[in-house]
């Protein structure tokens, strides 16, 4: 099971939190210990090397002060009828103050912190006068939630949770429970504590590279309203206007999904010809056949449509997160199918945007190229299996494709993708290491490792980069830490290609002794023997951990119609 | 108490409700502390869609008369 270190920092009781949030991450198969500080000490806790706190080994710390406990001077009358100049001051030391927790953090550990900013009530006490006259106290918290977005929008480390968006969406009242306020110092009542774990699971699931990477829909009552064998294409219910809006609103939130990079799939029990003519023909829908890498329209049981639908896909089934208006559906796949997601329908379709709008399993910490481009990938993928069938046998289908393979040393523009890729990638993963932007700087910048990208591109397109290498250097012995490819490129020898390259980088460095390393996991079998296939030499087999070396007169596999080539360090 | 109310209250507190009874306080079940005092009255508040005062919530003999308050302001 996936485990994640989490440190809590707050100025009020956050033992609800705690246990709402160590609940959450449990149910998403992530065993979390959670480290409270002990109340209201976070400034002795982060100022203190060896704290607790940093003893906890945080991968994420959370920041959650209460305003109106950090700075109760401002809920009052009199302050609030002070000069704007001091009412900016006041601003400018409590950002300070926050910021200065912030880097202090940063210095001392490499965990990523989240910062809740701060709620702006309805009531205040000028009443309906706090926003004449100079700053009201709204303003005044507005303001400081916006400098505290700003300073964090270009750091990788810190993260702004929009407290306040979250309390007012559910609603502050509810929010905060004030008996069990005076009684236990909390200021998040027991119903809200739950919803914030759940949406911090936003930060968390990306973090562990746990997030989802398709969704499956059904078609009838669920894209439209009826049934496509039934009603027909003048007959279901599907429009801009009237009841039939919400599911063309429903439609538009997974045309948002797509744009951000999440790939779409049909699983429905239907004629093919009835519903694809409404998927190309009705007026109003939206969502037409080239926005699904996958339709498996048939009358198939939809957990073995769901799980062939993960393999040509690449995916794994737990990358699944399906939405179907049938109950019946959603129990049998749940059964049969226990790692894929199911979304929980509600009944009412006015209500389908919504449910999709809550799922946590779809954000990610930054949006690479790759992950805009990555459905027009798929389609070029499928043009591709058009050839590949096409072709009398994989030689000619290689000298057809005319693939480029670029290698490049890690540079400010690579690196976010580069760790992108150790998060995300499972399948043909050697070692499935596991790092964050800021480790990859680190390597990169040392005169001990070596990182290299690897894009690669054919004649129907460019899959950017889908490779990751990284070589720890010890001359004249080099060790791979960690080699990948994204799937999505595998099957086309390219694996064998950026090795080579690699290779050839290392020996023209004088490396002349190549170690290896396979470290098996639930998802990398397939692809165990993939260094002895390459030509490296096994040298240990324990514990499902394979060494290989290369010496300096060994020769690789060799590979024929891919031209490799390499991008010299600036 | 009824099964319901029983059963509300042990998942709260994370045991089998076979060991809650009338009389039971903080004392016989150490399970209930304070923390999971608040998750058994916003369970309860949650599902019965009632609000304890501080006072009800706070200043109560045992778990029986917990469930007196809460049937009072049911009916």
């Amino acid at each position: 099971m996936n485990s994640i270190n989490i440190a809590l920092l707050g100025n009020s009781t956050t033992d609800y939190i705690a246990s709402s949030l160590s609940e959450e991450c449990k149910r998403h198969g992530i065993s979390a210990s959670i480290y409270n500080s002990p109340f209201n000490q976070y400034q002795q806790e982060v100022l203190n090397p060896v704290s607790g706190f940093y003893a906890s080994a945080p991968e994420l710390a959370l920041l959650l002060l209460e305003g109106r406990l950090l700075f109760p001077e401002w809920y009052d009358f009199t302050f609030l009828r002070s000069d704007d100049k001091e009412k900016a001051s006041e601003i400018q030391t409590v950002f300070d103050s926050i910021v200065s927790v912030v880097e202090k953090i940063h210095q001392n550990s490499g965990t990523k912190i989240l910062v809740n900013n701060f709620k702006i009530p309805y009531h205040t006490p000028l009443g309906i006068l706090d926003n004449k006259s100079g700053m009201g106290l709204k303003q005044m918290i507005a303001h400081l939630n916006q400098k505290l977005e700003e300073f964090a929008s270009d750091k990788e480390y810190v993260y702004i949770f929009d407290y306040n968006g979250l309390s007012s969406h559910f609603g502050h009242i509810r929010a905060e429970s004030r008996k069990m306020y005076y009684i236990t110092k909390s200021l998040t009542s027991f119903s809200f504590s739950k919803l914030l774990a759940k949406e911090y699971m936003r930060y968390i699931l990306p973090l562990k590279s746990k997030t989802k990477k398709c969704l499956v829909l059904d078609l009838d009552n669920t894209l439209w309203g009826g049934v496509a064998g039934e009603d027909g294409l003048s007959g279901i219910k599907l429009d801009i206007s009237g009841a039939g809006r919400a599911f063309y609103d429903f439609q538009q939130e997974i045309v948002s999904l797509h744009s951000k990079g999440i790939i779409l799939a049909v699983n429905s029990k239907n004629n093919y010809e009835d519903a694809v003519n409404i998927i190309e023909n009705h007026p109003h829908m939206l969502l037409r056949k080239k926005y699904f890498s996958c339709l498996k329209i048939n009358w198939q049981n939809k957990a073995d449509n769901l799980k062939e639908i993960a393999n040509e896909l690449n995916i794994g089934v737990d990358s699944l997160v399906f939405f179907d208006d049938s109950p019946v559906e959603r129990e049998f796949v749940k059964t049969a199918l226990p790692q894929v997601t199911v979304v929980e329908v509600p009944e009412d379709a006015s209500k389908y945007a919504e449910a999709l709008r809550e799922l946590v399993e779809f954000e990610s910490l930054s949006i690479t190229e790759e992950d805009i481009n990555r459905n027009k990938m798929y389609e070029e993928s499928r043009k591709r299996n058009e050839i590949l069938q096409h072709s009398k046998d994989l030689e000619e289908f290689l000298k057809n494709l005319e693939s480029k393979v670029v290698i490049e040393y890690a540079n400010p523009f690579n690196i976010p993708r580069i760790a992108q890729l150790t998060q995300k990638t499972n399948q043909f993963n050697m070692t499935t290491k596991r790092y964050l932007v800021e480790d990859i700087e680190n390597m990169a910048g040392s005169g001990e490792y070596k990182v290299f990208s690897c894009s690669v591109s054919d004649k129907f397109g460019d899959n950017g980069i889908v490779g990751v290498c990284i070589v720890k250097t010890e001359a004249p012995k080099a060790f791979i830490d960690t080699f990948l490819l994204s799937c999505r490129v595998l099957g086309r020898n390219v694996e064998f290609a950026f090795l080579s390259g690699i290779v050839g980088i290392l020996r023209e460095n004088g490396f002349d002794s190549i170690t290896a390393l396979y470290i098996r996991t639930e998802k990398n079998k397939a692809n165990q023997d993939f260094y002895s296939q390459a030509g490296f030499m096994k040298i240990n087999e324990k514990d499902g951990m394979v060494s290989y070396i290369l010496n300096s007169r060994d020769k690789l596999k060799e590979f024929k119609h891919i031209d490799v080539s390499i991008k010299k360090e600036e | 108490m009824d099964a319901k109310f029983a059963s509300l209250v042990a998942g709260a507190l994370k045991i089998d409700p076979s060991r809650l009874h009338n009389d039971s306080t903080a004392q016989t079940v150490p399970e209930w502390d304070s923390l999971t005092h608040w998750a058994v009255i916003g369970m309860l508040e949650e599902a019965y869609g009632v609000e304890f005062t501080m006072d009800e919530a706070t200043e109560f003999k045992n778990l029986g008369e917990i469930y007196e308050t809460l049937m009072k302001k049911l009916s």
